[in-house]
């Protein structure tokens, strides 16, 4: 079932917008306490006379949260599986959110920093030198950057950023509880506060990858066919990433590293939309927002009365994917 | 489309320092179908990459109409010469009219509409190479030929008055061979388009193309009408090839038939 007309896509982005609202609604509704529907609209009413009522009221920025970082990682993830023609891509698997993650717990130890709005910036510096470093060491010796050896230079990355990140941590009792929590990658406990600062980022952001769909497309083709269209194909793949690692890093700022989101929503959209980026993009936004909304109500009933980190949530659901996706004949070729 | 010259003066270029062409100087004829040959590694796909400017020039400069293609702005060139490589790779899922359709993004503007002229381009590029049929199908459900002819197709709807094509026939059986020639020649006889090939095939080349280059270590060795290129000396020059030329008794040009060192003498009785 692959629709061709745009009105069938266009339905189908209808539908996956619908979807975003019901994880929405669930979100706020669902979670480690019961809550009635009079406590639900009291809450959005602006009120918290009750303890059912502040839960529904911490939910709300949670909720928005979630969805936009699922969207935020959704559209990276496409963008930089377009830019790598590489299905394996994804700001986890390349190692772009442990690259941030380091930078902003080398931050926290060393220069101090402890607002989300300070950790954006350094985030994303993170992001953007992991991003040219695993490309650079996945480029070496012959064939290129072949999907292979991009996925192994990222998980050789990772590694080495995280027993980095430890070795920043192990000695410093008192930060360890606060980067913890925060390296576990979640939204429980967000706040508009915390949310605020990042948006222009992820605006920014967004905005560049949606807008590369075209280029996107044409780079799927191949370089030589891109340049014989007329493309700018290395300007193009550097606008396009750096869109989607201002993406990352924002999230990663707020969140903590979230994986698997930017891989498994690009792989669905592409089923449900085709191949056209211009479509496959903001799909993979209203994806995202729903997988990783969908993955923290989850993660609040699964582990009630406590609950799990989405991050969590969201590495159960997307490595079976991720083996699916290499255990494919035609892995090489996007 | 008006027909376009392009001229090649004293060009040298090549890969990190490593030359591959040295002072190449060639005009080739508007309107015409030229055929690069060569042994391999000679420099041919070299020359068309440079022409395209895929390659950057390290000394001399192509000119499109007198101007120097390397200083066009990249979608003004992909509207007056098109490439297609060899063997280009589509992604999965990817429908003819989608790829069709692709041709036309040298005449998209950011957020730009498809305008009546981009459809009527598309539409006339699957007619032409009578993919109008299959336009609906998925690019990795078609045989090697239809693929070829999709992406010829994709070339097309892009209207420029040269194609560049680097062997457009690899990989295909030689029927499909001989379509996608017909195929290019009726293109170059209905648009005017002119066409610069390599091929690998050098009887195919001496039989459709109007002119031949004939390519040694990165220089031209030989270039002119298909009599005045496809000779025993020639081949012997270029390829290191001993072969009879005779007239091909269907169209009259020259075509080569390898001595080796078997079965060359008169029949064994």
């Amino acid at each position: 079932m692959r629709p061709s007309g745009s009105g069938a896509r266009g339905r189908m982005l209808a539908a996956m917008l619908a979807c975003v609202g019901l994880a929405a609604v669930l979100s706020v509704c669902l979670g480690a306490r019961d809550v009635t529907l009079a406590d639900i609209s009291a809450a959005l009413a602006g009120r918290v006379d009750t303890i059912a009522q502040a839960a529904v009221a911490t939910r709300l920025p949670r909720t928005l949260l979630a969805g936009l970082a699922g969207a935020a990682l959704g559209l990276a993830g496409a963008a930089m599986q377009g830019i790598t023609r590489n299905p394996l891509a994804d700001p986890g698997l390349l190692g772009v959110n442990a690259g941030a993650a380091l930078a902003v717990v080398i931050g926290i130890a060393w220069a101090g920093i402890e607002s989300p709005a300070a950790y954006l910036w350094v985030a994303v510096a993170g992001a953007g030198v992991t991003a040219v470093a695993v490309y650079a060491v996945a480029s070496l010796g012959a064939g290129g950057a072949t999907p292979l050896k991009l996925a192994l230079a990222g998980a050789a990355v990772t590694a080495t950023l995280a027993s980095f990140t430890t070795a920043v941590i192990l000695p410093r009792g008192d930060i360890g509880g606060l980067v913890q929590s925060w390296l576990l990658g979640g939204v429980g406990g967000a706040t508009y506060a915390q949310i605020l600062p990042v948006l222009p980022a992820l605006g920014l952001g967004a905005l560049v990858v949606l807008a590369s769909g075209a280029r996107l497309n044409l780079l799927a083709m191949g370089e030589d066919i891109a340049a014989g269209l007329g493309e700018r194909v290395a300007l193009a793949r550097a606008v396009s990433a750096a869109g989607a690692i201002l993406l990352c890093g924002a999230v990663t700022a707020v969140c903590g590293p979230i994986g698997f989101v930017g891989l498994v929503v690009p792989h669905a959209c592409r089923g449900l939309l085709g191949t056209d980026y211009r479509w496959v993009l903001p799909g993979s936004a209203l994806a995202g927002a729903t997988l990783l909304m969908g993955a923290d109500v989850l993660g609040r009933l699964l582990a009630r009365p406590d609950e799990l980190d989405v991050a969590v949530v969201t590495a159960f659901l997307g490595a079976p994917v991720f083996i699916w996706i290499v255990r494919r004949r035609r892995v090489a070729a996007l | 489309m008006s027909t376009q010259t392009l001229e090649i003066r004293d060009l040298a270029a090549g890969y990190g320092g490593r030359r591959v062409l040295e002072g190449i100087d060639l005009a080739l004829l508007p309107g015409r179908i030229t055929a690069i040959v060569g042994a391999n590694a000679c420099g041919k796909s070299t020359l068309l990459r440079a022409m395209s400017r895929l390659l950057a020039p390290e000394r001399g400069e192509v000119l499109l109409d007198g101007r120097a293609v390397h200083t066009l702005p990249p979608k003004a060139l992909a509207r007056r010469l098109g490439l297609l490589p060899q063997t280009p790779i589509a992604p999965e899922g990817l429908s003819v009219l989608d790829l069709v359709s692709r041709g036309r993004h040298p005449y998209q503007r950011l957020l730009g509409r498809w305008s009546a002229a981009d459809e009527a381009a598309v539409a006339r590029a699957l007619d032409t190479t009578a993919m109008t049929d299959l336009a609906g199908r998925d690019l990795s459900e078609l045989s090697g030929g239809q693929r070829q002819r999709a992406w010829i197709a994709m070339a097309l709807a892009q209207e420029t008055g040269v194609l560049l094509l680097d062997e457009p026939t690899t990989f295909l059986d030689i029927s499909h061979q001989v379509e996608v020639l017909d195929l290019l020649t009726d293109l170059n006889r209905s648009r005017g388009t002119t066409i610069v090939m390599v091929l690998h095939d050098l009887n195919l080349a001496a039989r459709y193309a109007d002119r031949l280059v004939a390519m040694q270590g990165g220089r031209v060795h030989a270039e002119g009408p298909a009599e005045a290129v496809m000779t025993p000396q020639v081949l012997r020059e270029v390829f290191g090839l001993e072969a009879l030329v005779i007239p091909d008794p269907l169209s009259g040009r020259p075509m080569m038939i390898p001595r080796g060192r078997h079965r060359a003498g008169a029949p064994e009785s």
